[in-house]
């Protein structure tokens, strides 16, 4: 069977990227500019200035790709891109650019969900194997999804409040860390002792998750110790934090395992680069004896690589996008 | 010659072919988003046109001030063809091509937004002093200074391809928006 070469490009927050990927499992070439350190001196991403930025750099990034991975235009299939969800300029730069080029070079043009490619991120290590639970951890997800097939996906449960990325970057800030916060809070609790005593966030036995309780918690503990002048350990804190958190992720991934009886678990999204999580979810697989499946760290944080991966089986079923789609902030994946 | 023009600025979607002795072209008005309909006018003025983006000549698109989306919706479609295609790619200002489109009289040809107004002063067959200031301080800078104000919103095609055989070809790497008004962060 010919070869199947999908041109992918992501632009839904501070990365700009564009890859090109082999029958979706395949990175023939990925270059990933990211604005990191653009919004770290706001202490966040600052929408206006990221979607400044794509504008700035998109075509750049097309020429690194095209120059270093020896694919010529005539060899790409399709053009994969992100249309939702994330921030909405900044996905309209990508949308824009991606549509003009399915034009210029006459290409089926694929829309892909930011989520969905997190998922198929998995892809680019093995095959998916179905059925699947996908644990999806974000700064905009915190979902179990049983997947039963290519693009079916079932929402098992999800978070009622915050995600755990959120909570995680708003820790970050209480504790007085730098953007990003995520890794930040990371790097503190690898070195403290979580001897904080907290909250289980939702001690049900539904697979929903909540965060904004532990979160809030953490800010009173602090702001309390800071009025009765006490000091907080910020690193002790900071590993308290991280291991409730992973706790309840493991208890509700363990609920759904049970509750499907599935043998393969899949982790995606941003908070998937954790190690400490990782590390607390293969100790789940191994216990119950299941295969975990979790993306290389690159493929974590946001990547076109993985967006081209996830187009590929819309490529097969020939589910393309006419060129009046529009990018949208938010959208399901099912 | 046949000049590809893109103007996505404000809420009127402007994108037109001119041959040596035809213009076609489509101006869409309304509530609707630039990004559903910019691809799809381009394709509709392709096909009045008969002609395929590989036979453009030269790319003029106006690249603001204006709304910070549409006219990156503009600009990125704009620099993405002349990158890919090798086209020649000039930008124009969006007060540049409405006021040289205008046969008023004026001094200071003024865009409104939502919020206030941008507007450059024309003097010697150029436009200098690009601000954005609030609709009541644009009104007294006008007033104190006895300007003419010309706040037209329609492009003439000839006029701008004329006015830009004067302006430098720009790579389109480098081409990007100008947006004049500072975002908050910034300030």
């Amino acid at each position: 069977m010919k070869d199947v070469f999908i041109l992918g490009i992501e632009s839904s927050c501070d990365e700009t990227s564009i890859s090109i990927v082999k029958n979706g499992c395949v990175d023939v070439y990925t270059c990933v500019l990211t604005q990191m350190d653009t919004h770290a001196e706001f202490g966040g991403v600052v929408p206006e200035i990221a979607s400044r930025m794509h504008t700035e750099n998109i075509t750049m990034v097309l020429e690194d790709v095209l120059t270093n991975s020896n694919i010529s235009w005539d060899m790409i299939d399709a053009i994969a891109v992100t249309y939702a969800p994330g921030l909405l300029g900044s996905l309209l730069v990508g949308l824009e650019f991606a549509k003009t080029l399915a034009l210029i070079h006459n290409k089926p043009l694929i829309a892909v969900n930011h989520i969905a490619g997190h998922i198929y991120a998995n892809r680019l290590v093995e095959p998916i194997v179905f059925p699947s639970l996908g644990l999806v951890i974000s700064g905009g997800h915190t979902e179990l999804i049983l997947m039963k097939g290519d693009y079916d996906f079932e929402v098992l449960g999800s978070t009622l409040d915050d995600s755990i990325g959120e909570c995680f970057d708003k820790v970050a800030r209480i504790l007085g860390l730098k953007y990003p916060g995520g890794p930040n809070v990371e790097k503190y609790a690898s070195m403290g002792r979580a001897s904080y005593n907290l909250p289980i966030p939702m001690n049900d036995d539904s697979l929903n998750f909540s965060y904004s309780g532990l979160k809030s918690y953490i800010i009173n503990l602090v702001h309390n110790e800071e009025q009765r002048g006490n000091e907080i350990n910020k690193y002790d804190l900071a590993a308290s934090f991280q291991s409730v958190a992973a706790d309840e992720l493991v208890r509700k991934t363990s609920l759904a395992i049970d509750k499907y009886n599935v043998k393969n678990i899949i982790v995606a999204g941003g908070v998937s680069a954790n190690k400490y999580i990782r590390g607390e979810l293969e100790n789940l697989a191994k216990e119950k004896n299941i295969h975990i499946s979790i993306p290389p760290m690159k493929y974590c944080t946001d990547n076109a690589t993985m967006i081209a991966a996830a187009a590929y089986p819309l490529y097969k079923q020939k589910k393309f996008a006419s060129f009046d789609i529009n990018a949208k902030s938010q959208d399901d994946i099912y | 010659m046949k000049t590809l023009f893109i103007d996505t600025h404000s809420e009127r979607l402007d994108i037109a072919i001119i041959t040596d002795d035809k213009i076609f072209n489509k101006v869409v008005t309304g509530n609707r988003n630039h990004s559903e309909i910019a691809i799809p006018t381009l394709v509709e003025v392709l096909n009045c046109a008969s002609l395929e983006l590989k036979d453009i000549d030269q790319i003029i698109v106006v690249n603001g001030p204006g709304s910070f989306t549409g006219v990156r919706i503009g600009v990125t479609i704009a620099k993405t063809i002349a990158y890919s295609l090798n086209i020649n790619i000039k930008t124009i200002t969006s007060l540049e091509a409405l006021g040289v489109s205008t046969s008023d009289n004026f001094d200071v040809i003024a865009i409104r937004d939502p919020k206030g107004v941008y507007s450059a002063i024309y003097r010697e067959n150029s436009f200098k002093d690009y601000t954005y200031q609030s609709s009541s301080a644009f009104a007294s800078f006008i007033e104190s200074n006895n300007y003419k104000v010309s706040e037209n919103t329609i492009n003439d095609y000839i006029k701008i391809i004329d006015y830009a055989k004067k302006i430098e070809l720009t790579s389109p790497h480098k081409v990007n928006p100008l947006y004049i008004k500072d975002i908050e962060v910034l300030k």
